[in-house]
């Protein structure tokens, strides 16, 4: 029999490990430009939306517009490929979602600001420190990249701010509870919702991919993903459905994926029962995605 | 533009001299934890070289070892998390292939890299908390207990993460794996 932690230590062991040294760790100015650096790969990464394979697979091929995506359900999440690609990679089987590492996403179970991993687990001044640090680089990273990001804290101030934007927020007399907070963050071709509705949360999560050739990308959430299913809405919309299982919660989550035209719409609902899920779903205008 | 007098020279040089000796007793472990939680080798790195640039610039004091090092995890997963908080984060990199230390021609060598790939992809596969516990368990030896005021998670938690953490990796690697 082979004993794991033996055999997990050596692999371990292998992975090289790069030098760091004090003097590049005091070098406040390498520190800067590695930042930038940083963000740059980060963005251009995001920008490009497609991992490596889609650059070697889609080589000179003219634009190709889909008006759907091949939606898979993961162990633990989502893959979505675009239908050409998914045709040239042999089917559904092989996708940015199992060959790749995918998308990362916040952790689930931290639905509430203030409860944050991060942040709890710190208990002295360096968490101020993280926080602060944190909001100078977002600030930085408008300047620094180009990439135009912007936050809203309320659908009014979404609409002010992003007159062009193709975004179906449902109407938030629908989400079952006292809004408490809502926050809006709109990246080039993303666009994310948050938003606390007494002890529900809601989030949605939309992607453009109007001026790319192609795509493939993965979504994660923390804990299992159980129970998938395809949920019809009277409009004709067919979305693919999934819980997600934290340990030790309580609270349900189920996660819906849809992709219509060139977007792509992920819906998060966190405490919501799948009758209160589906009802939301319903009174969600996808016809704007036209 | 002012000199240096040798007492501050002398002084600076011991600074990075005790840094470095830090960044020694501890880089390796941070470097595995970050790149256990990203799987990107440059921002495991920047993780690394920012927890670090922490230590430097706070100097916070430790009740002794085992808090020092409780510490410098702690930061570390934090700072993954830091960028995995971010809606736009992409990890889109192939699994990574590491450069594997002490390369060997012996086909029992060749076998036992064979066999150290597979437990990585299995291992590097699993949702992030299981990777999380199972690393911090199997690797760095870690009680549970430890592992709980690591992450700030409660035992039973941890318990359950471990255990399926397990139950996946038995599905990944097969049955005849002891997991003790």
């Amino acid at each position: 029999m082979n004993n794991f932690r033996k055999e997990y230590r050596e692999a371990e062991n292998r992975l090289y490990v790069p030098d760091i040294t004090a003097v590049s760790v005091m070098d406040e100015e390498r520190r800067r430009r590695r930042r930038g650096i940083r963000r740059k790969r980060r963005f251009a990464a995001a920008a490009g939306t497609a991992c490596i394979l889609m650059v070697c697979m889609a080589g000179t091929a003219t634009a190709v517009n889909y008006t759907r995506s091949v939606i898979r359900v993961t162990d633990n999440g989502f893959s979505i490929v675009d239908d050409v690609t998914a045709g040239r990679s042999g089917g559904a089987e092989k996708d940015a979602g199992e060959e790749y590492g995918g998308v990362i996403i916040p952790e689930q179970n931290n639905e509430y600001p203030e409860e944050q991993d991060g942040i709890a687990l710190l208990n002295d001044e360096n968490e101020i420190a993280l926080c602060d640090e944190e909001k100078r680089f977002a600030v930085y990273d408008a300047e620094e990249c180009g990439v135009e990001a912007a936050e809203y804290n309320s659908l009014e101030q979404l609409r002010e701010g992003e007159k062009d934007l193709v975004f179906p927020v449902p109407d938030l007399s629908l989400l079952g509870g006292e809004i408490t907070y809502q926050q809006y963050s709109v990246f080039g071709m993303w666009v994310f919702a948050r938003i606390h509705a007494g002890e529900k949360l809601f989030m949605m999560h939309q992607t453009d991919y109007r001026d790319t050739n192609g795509h493939a990308a993965a979504v994660s959430y923390s804990g299992a993903v159980c129970n998938e299913r395809k949920y019809s809405t009277g409009q004709g919309y067919i979305y693919t459905v999934i819980d997600s299982v934290e340990e030790e919660e309580e609270m349900p989550r189920i996660h819906a994926a849809i992709s219509v035209n060139d977007y792509e719409l992920i819906v998060d609902f966190i405490g919501y029962t799948e009758d209160e899920a589906y009802q939301i779903l319903e009174h969600m205008d996808l016809g704007i995605y036209f | 533009m002012a000199h240096e007098t040798n007492g501050q020279q002398s002084g600076r040089q011991q600074g990075i001299r005790d840094l470095q000796t830090t960044i020694n007793t501890y880089r390796d472990m941070l470097y595995k934890i970050a790149f256990m939680q990203l799987k990107n080798e440059q921002d495991a790195e920047d993780v690394v070289q920012d927890v670090f640039y922490q230590y430097y610039k706070n100097t916070p004091e430790f009740a002794g070892r085992d808090h020092e090092k409780a510490w410098f995890i702690k930061v570390t997963l934090n700072g993954c998390r830091k960028i995995w908080r971010s809606a736009w984060y992409r990890h889109t990199a192939p699994f990574p292939e590491q450069e594997m230390a002490g390369e060997s021609r012996l086909e029992s060598d060749y076998l036992k890299k064979e066999l150290h790939q597979q437990i990585w992809k299995a291992v590097y596969e699993l949702p992030v908390k299981y990777r999380e516990v199972i690393h911090l368990f199997y690797y760095e030896d870690l009680s549970v207990k430890e592992i709980c005021s690591i992450t700030g998670r409660r035992e039973s938690t941890v318990t359950s993460q471990l255990t399926r953490g397990r139950d996946l990796l038995r599905r990944r690697l097969g049955e005849d794996w002891n997991f003790e």
